[in-house]
């Protein structure tokens, strides 16, 4: 083919209209041809050609083993697991059937409070525990007198707004 | 499948499998683990690629996924000695030196191009295939193929046009 027509092929080429066939002859065209009048583009066709002659490392072999399972499509699975999930959910109901059962007020361990606390701790805890709301009753008013302030701002800030 | 037929249909695609792998991944060590990794994985699978209408377009799904599978392992490990070393021992000097250049050179196009006009780029240009193949590969329709393609092309024109005019 003479530069010309390598020429037009090339302007075909970027105007996206070569067929990989026509394609293939620019390539390997370049990879002989390359007049140095146009070096990028030679420089670009020889380099997808040289690419399209790249070939793997001989010395590898694959050694596919004999005894490789075969993955079949639609295969059932190893695992069951529309069993695996019935014995789940039968599971989950005895579980919850015998946590309803440990609710019921007869089954729950109704020890007293004498059979598990000493004498002296239920007092102690008693006399705790009332100083606590002693404390706290003592603190509880005290926001009271704020609060009668501000009700009297209030009526004085509307008297002397009428 | 039997061992035959995988022998006749599917280890002639050896080299076209590798190149694909190596566009993919721009690193001879690498596309030959990839292409081992893919013909055990094809060899387990030898059933199902009965079913299959175009079987070398799966093959070439199959790598590109073992590929970036293999890229994205390579960004969280570091490289080891041995691996270096079986990269340069892989090829004679000379071809592995011819190679690195080369690839250096697609590198220079590749990193130009958005992903999607890459991945049409490494098949039309560098693979040789036909649209109607590359929109089967990549599950595109005629005109996604089609733009991409001359968008690309345009871009790297563009390229090599200021490289000759600004000698940038």
């Amino acid at each position: 083919m003479e530069s010309k027509e390598i020429k037009i092929l090339v302007q075909k080429y970027w105007d996206g209209k070569t067929t990989p066939a026509e394609e293939a002859t620019l390539k390997a065209w370049y990879i002989d041809h390359a007049d140095g009048t146009d070096p990028e583009t030679a420089r670009y066709f020889s380099m997808l050609g040289n690419f399209a002659t790249l070939k793997s490392d001989p010395n590898i072999s694959f050694e596919l083993p004999e005894n490789t399972p075969v993955r079949r499509i639609n295969e059932p699975s190893r695992f069951n697991y529309t069993y695996l999930s019935r014995i789940a959910a039968v599971l989950i109901v005895a579980m919850g059937l015998t946590l309803i059962w440990k609710m019921q007020p007869n089954n729950i361990n109704t020890a007293t409070t004498e059979e598990v606390y000493t004498q002296e701790e239920i007092q102690q805890s008693y006399e705790e525990a009332k100083s606590a709301l002693l404390l706290i009753a003592s603190k509880l008013n005290k926001g009271k007198d704020a609060v009668g302030q501000l009700d009297k701002f209030s009526e004085t800030k509307q008297r002397i707004s009428k | 499948m039997t061992r035959e037929q995988f022998n006749i249909k599917i280890l002639p695609l050896r080299e076209k499998l590798y190149r694909y792998a190596l566009s993919l991944t721009l690193d001879t060590a690498l596309a030959e683990d990839v292409l081992q990794d893919v013909f055990i994985k094809l060899w387990t699978k030898r059933d199902q690629l009965d079913q299959v209408d175009n079987q070398e377009a799966w093959c070439i799904r199959v790598v590109r996924n073992q590929s970036l599978d293999r890229l994205r392992q390579r960004k969280r490990q570091p490289v080891a000695l041995e691996k270096v070393q079986h990269a340069v021992g892989a090829f004679a000097a000379a071809d592995h030196l011819e190679h690195s250049d080369l690839l250096r050179q697609i590198r220079l196009v590749l990193e130009k191009l958005p992903e999607q006009q890459k991945e049409i780029f490494r098949l039309r240009e560098l693979m040789g295939y036909s649209n109607a193949e590359i929109e089967e590969i990549l599950n595109l329709n005629h005109s996604q193929v089609k733009v991409n393609l001359f968008r690309a092309r345009k871009i790297i024109r563009k390229q090599m046009d200021k490289i000759i005019n600004y000698g940038v």
